[in-house]
């Protein structure tokens, strides 16, 4: 069937078997590689993307579930030209090594500060915790996470959809 | 164990299937009966998904539920209702669990992850019916119910009789899950304990439940045996043990000559004996100098 979804603002449908994975759809069909496909099995959480407000694991997620849905993916937390400020302090504190884990853990700090900029340390590591970086840099993300709070604690909480169809 | 998981092995793909996404209870009844044993419904699809990857089950037809909006719930009215496709997420932020049903909120804090939570539903725990799931044994210890809805009618059976074995619950190929009924449990306190060695998988859980004046203890183990372990007796000898010293070595002993525990590649028999009396020992404790008597 066909499949439209507003991915990263912007509009988009193509064809989708029914047994099709969303990772698969929005890496493949839409072309959009930010997420990444690694255990194909919820443990790992490289293809976390946005469906309807709420991050999720897109290897987890059918694409015909997601049909008049709303995805967003780290490409979607970037300008055209520039990185999002987030982004930037990942950067800045050097919270990643390869980079293969990078977009799906920035699209869920993103999620999670904008749900709850005031969510303690303990809280956000528990959040993080279906979540695996290979490389091991937790201790250079939680440095950037708090001072992304403060960011986020300063612009209101963009205001997310609030259930998942 | 009816079937292993494959940790690891790499399985990318969906086998072939039709999917359907019905609006009413009645539509879906209707897929099951003319689809019998070849159709599964599916709710946040977490197990469903990764089973089918597996080939641990290969349904011709997969039937959504979340189109149906009666089954997307959670309500109080004395008894706390919580609908097949609420997500976990949805039933933490719900404050009525964390107020009242202090085990249940527990276990689900602790299960899986917070995204993976976004999508599975209490039904789906359930339905699954494995042992390391959370949710089970504090729905045991809060005495609460499964209301079906099938081709011949609906029906309601207690939680501790719908589990019957590892992956098997009383629940016929025409039949749907619609909602989880927990009882009145205002003057009841809970606690969960987890353990599970790093992992996300429990070894040996244990939720108690009891009322404010502690008089009364329920206590059902999660991830040692293929159903939760619910040992009755062990209620009936704390109304009339002395102590807490005396009831937790009561306790152990009974577990000991009664129970024994699965042996697998997580834990052997042994090692869940013991992690069974450290979480009772603690547990006890706790809720008999958490509250006065």
């Amino acid at each position: 069937m066909i499949v439209k979804l507003k991915v990263n603002g912007r509009i988009v449908e193509a064809e989708a078997e029914d047994n099709e994975l969303l990772l698969d759809f929005i890496r493949d069909k839409l072309g959009v590689k930010s997420i990444k496909a690694a255990c194909w099995r919820g443990e790992c959480g490289a293809c976390m993307a946005i469906v309807n407000g709420k991050a999720v694991k897109t290897c987890l997620v059918l694409a015909v579930e997601a049909n008049e849905g709303e995805v967003i993916t780290a490409e979607g937390l970037a300008g055209k030209d520039a990185i999002s400020p987030l982004q930037k302090i990942f950067v800045k504190h050097g919270a990643m090594q390869c980079g293969f884990c990078t977009p799906a853990f920035v699209v869920n700090v993103h999620y999670l500060l904008s749900q709850n900029p005031e969510a303690s340390e303990e809280e956000i590591k528990e959040k993080l915790s279906g979540m695996i970086c290979r490389c091991g840099t937790y201790n250079q993300m939680l440095p950037a996470i708090r001072e992304a709070r403060s960011l986020y604690l300063k612009r209101k909480a963009q205001p997310m959809a609030s259930s998942i169809s | 164990m009816i079937f292993g998981l494959s940790f690891g092995s790499p399985y990318f793909t969906l086998p072939k299937f039709k999917y359907v996404r019905p609006k009413s209870i009645e539509e879906a009844l209707e897929y099951l009966k003319d689809n019998g044993e070849d159709a599964r419904v599916m709710a946040g699809g977490v197990g469903l998904l990764n089973f089918m990857k597996e080939r641990l089950v290969e349904p011709k037809l997969v039937i959504d539920l979340k189109g149906i909006p009666e089954l997307h719930k959670i309500e109080y009215n004395g008894r706390l209702i919580i609908g097949a496709t609420t997500t976990l997420n949805e039933i933490l932020s719900f404050p009525k669990l964390r107020d009242e049903y202090n085990a249940l909120y527990e276990a689900i804090s602790v299960l899986s992850d917070h995204n993976l939570r976004n999508r599975s539903t209490l039904a789906g725990d359930l339905c699954e019916a494995l042992p390391w799931v959370d949710s089970p044994p504090p729905l045991i210890a809060y005495d609460a119910m499964v209301n079906i809805i099938g081709s011949k009618g609906s029906r309601s059976v207690k939680v501790k009789d719908f589990i019957k074995g590892m992956a098997q619950v009383d629940l016929a190929p025409d039949e749907i899950v619609t909602s989880i009924e927990l009882p009145e449990a205002a003057k009841k306190r809970g606690r969960f304990y987890k353990f599970a060695k790093g992992s996300e998988f429990s070894i040996a859980s244990l939720a108690i439940v009891f009322d404010a004046s502690i008089n009364e203890l329920r206590l059902v183990f999660g991830g040692v045996s293929d159903i939760p372990y619910y040992p009755e007796e062990l209620s009936e000898m704390f109304s009339k043990a002395y102590s807490a010293g005396d009831y937790i070595s009561n306790a152990i002993s009974y577990i000991r000559k009664n129970f024994t525990p699965l042996d697998d590649s997580l834990a052997s028999s042994e090692y869940r004996l013991n992690i069974m009396e450290t979480l009772l020992v603690k547990g006890v404790r706790e809720v008999i100098q958490g509250e006065k008597r």
